[in-house]
């Protein structure tokens, strides 16, 4: 019995070292890399969200609408706006919403030498209007 | 083990570690390097590359090619590190006393009693509800953005995002199991079923590109804690010293990932300052040194001796009250977790074993 308990042991270590070695989760085993990035001079930080024009008003439109976290919904966004595709991500969000509703996503990046010295920038960069249903 | 078996151990591990190094660093270090510059001239490897680590493709749109060559020269210094560590822990097996002391450790625990079994499967299978009731809902509203799903790990192998039907027909399914392993001893398949069911229902909440770490301790005892309900005193040690060990890994794992990405200016707060930034309505107060300095240095020596608390009681308390303080900051300082995470209810593993133990004296 030594040996399968002895190989047991063995096989957890490598649902640990397998992810840590290759620097990527491999699911349902982590690579526990949170909070681990390395210091930078600059205290930067983006972050999206996403404005519906309906009605003649804005709102600010929430990703749990959807069944999205909201720390879910922050990188699907920042995923997608560097893969070029966040008018897709819009088009996808304003499924089922009523037609002429318009969207925007916005990024806002703060920016600074030193936490008394922060300045924040806001950027739209993506828009979608969802199309008249027509009906068949 | 006699010495010249040891000295020639010794000297395959020295000469095996150069060849490894010479060829990792050297030419095949260039051809990342030239793959990194014109990945489309390396289709094939590409096609794998891109397999295996989707998020390059977003990663190469915000990082220079350094950024992603400091990332295989990390691999090859891990793999270097995982080497050394595994030579180290061979060559520790070896001493008898380290190993009489790991087998009478191993032996407590292999003998947990009736009581205690249903102690931690009761405990956790109604844990697994607490943590887990609203996941139905949270499905059933994504299926609405399931465009945006990509599988990860063995969810990849059911490549789609069920629907509606399927997601009440797993839920109620899951649900029942549990009560099964809750409400009855012994219950080896219905623990099963909820494992795996745990795991699919994660896997899909989480192939929307954010790996979340908050089940990660949790999962382990989902996959472990079918061995409890064997009649057999060696699973159920390795399902309670599985568990413990884990728990204690995640920490340390955790701790080096920070040294290793960061290295020792990780020390300097920096990276606290950061996330308390990005929560400046809660976090502004801490912002002021030497604060993040400090907390720097209690997480890191935190999650690298907390492995220490598996195999000493009193260690162990310290440890569990330090975790609840760690896990409770994050929560209020930077939103990360909860004040109930899954993190602080695995302690309860990491207790009881003694106390419960009405066979020993």
């Amino acid at each position: 019995m030594k040996k399968p308990i002895l190989a047991f042991f063995v096989l957890l270590l490598f649902s640990f070292l397998l992810p840590f070695v290759l620097q990527k989760s491999l699911f349902p085993f982590y690579r526990y890399g949170m909070f681990a990035e390395p210091p930078k001079q600059n205290l930067t930080h983006e972050t999206f969200e996403i404005l519906v024009y309906e009605n003649g008003q804005f709102r600010k439109f929430d990703p749990m609408a959807k069944g999205l976290y909201p720390s879910i919904s922050e990188y699907l966004m920042r995923n997608y706006y560097y893969r070029n595709q966040a008018n897709h991500f819009l088009s996808i969000m304003a499924k089922d919403m009523g037609a002429y509703t318009e969207f925007y996503m916005l990024r806002h990046y703060k920016d600074g030498d030193a936490f008394s010295n922060i300045i924040t920038l806001t950027d739209t960069v993506a828009s979608y209007k969802n199309p008249v249903k027509v009906e068949p | 083990m006699s010495l010249d078996n040891k000295l020639v151990s010794i000297l395959i591990l020295v000469v095996g570690l150069i060849i490894f190094n010479a060829l990792a660093l050297g030419p095949f270090h260039d051809f990342i390097e030239d793959y990194l510059n014109q990945p489309q001239s390396f289709p094939s490897f590409n096609g794998f590359i891109t397999t295996f680590y989707p998020r390059l493709e977003v990663e190469t749109q915000r990082f220079p090619t350094a950024f992603f060559l400091g990332k295989y020269e990390q691999v090859i210094y891990r793999a270097n590190l995982v080497i050394l560590f595994s030579f180290l822990f061979w060559a520790g097996i070896q001493i008898q006393r380290l190993r009489d002391y790991f087998e009478r450790q191993y032996t407590v625990l292999s003998h947990l009693n009736s009581l205690q079994i249903k102690w931690f499967t009761v405990s956790f299978y109604l844990a697994c509800i607490y943590y887990t009731y609203d996941w139905p809902a949270n499905l059933l509203s994504l299926t609405a953005v399931q465009e945006l799903f990509k599988p990860v790990g063995i969810v990849q192998w059911i490549p789609f995002f069920p629907n509606k039907l399927g997601i009440y027909f797993i839920s109620i399914t899951y649900f029942f199991l549990i009560a099964v392993c809750i409400l009855y001893e012994r219950k080896f398949w219905a623990s099963i079923g909820v494992a795996l069911l745990f795991l699919y229902q994660l896997g899909l909440l989480q192939g929307f590109e954010k790996i979340d770490h908050t089940y990660a301790t949790f999962t382990y005892a989902v996959i472990l804690l079918p061995l409890f309900h064997q009649n057999n005193f060696h699973f159920r040690g390795m399902a309670i010293a599985g568990i413990r060990i884990s728990i204690g890994l995640a920490y340390l794992f955790s701790a080096l990932e920070k040294l290793m990405t960061g290295g020792l200016s990780w020390l300097s707060g920096h990276t606290i300052k950061m996330q308390l930034l990005a929560n400046m309505e809660k976090g502004h107060w801490f912002l002021y040194e030497p604060f993040p300095q400090i907390a720097s240095l209690f997480v890191l020596l935190f999650q690298f001796f907390f492995v220490f608390s598996i195999v000493s009681g009193r260690a162990c308390f310290i440890f569990v009250v330090a975790g609840i303080l760690f896990h409770w900051s994050t929560a209020f300082l930077i939103d990360v977790g909860g004040y109930d995470s899954p993190w602080i209810f695995m302690y309860i593993f990491l207790f009881g074993t003694k106390t419960f133990d009405t066979n020993k004296k």
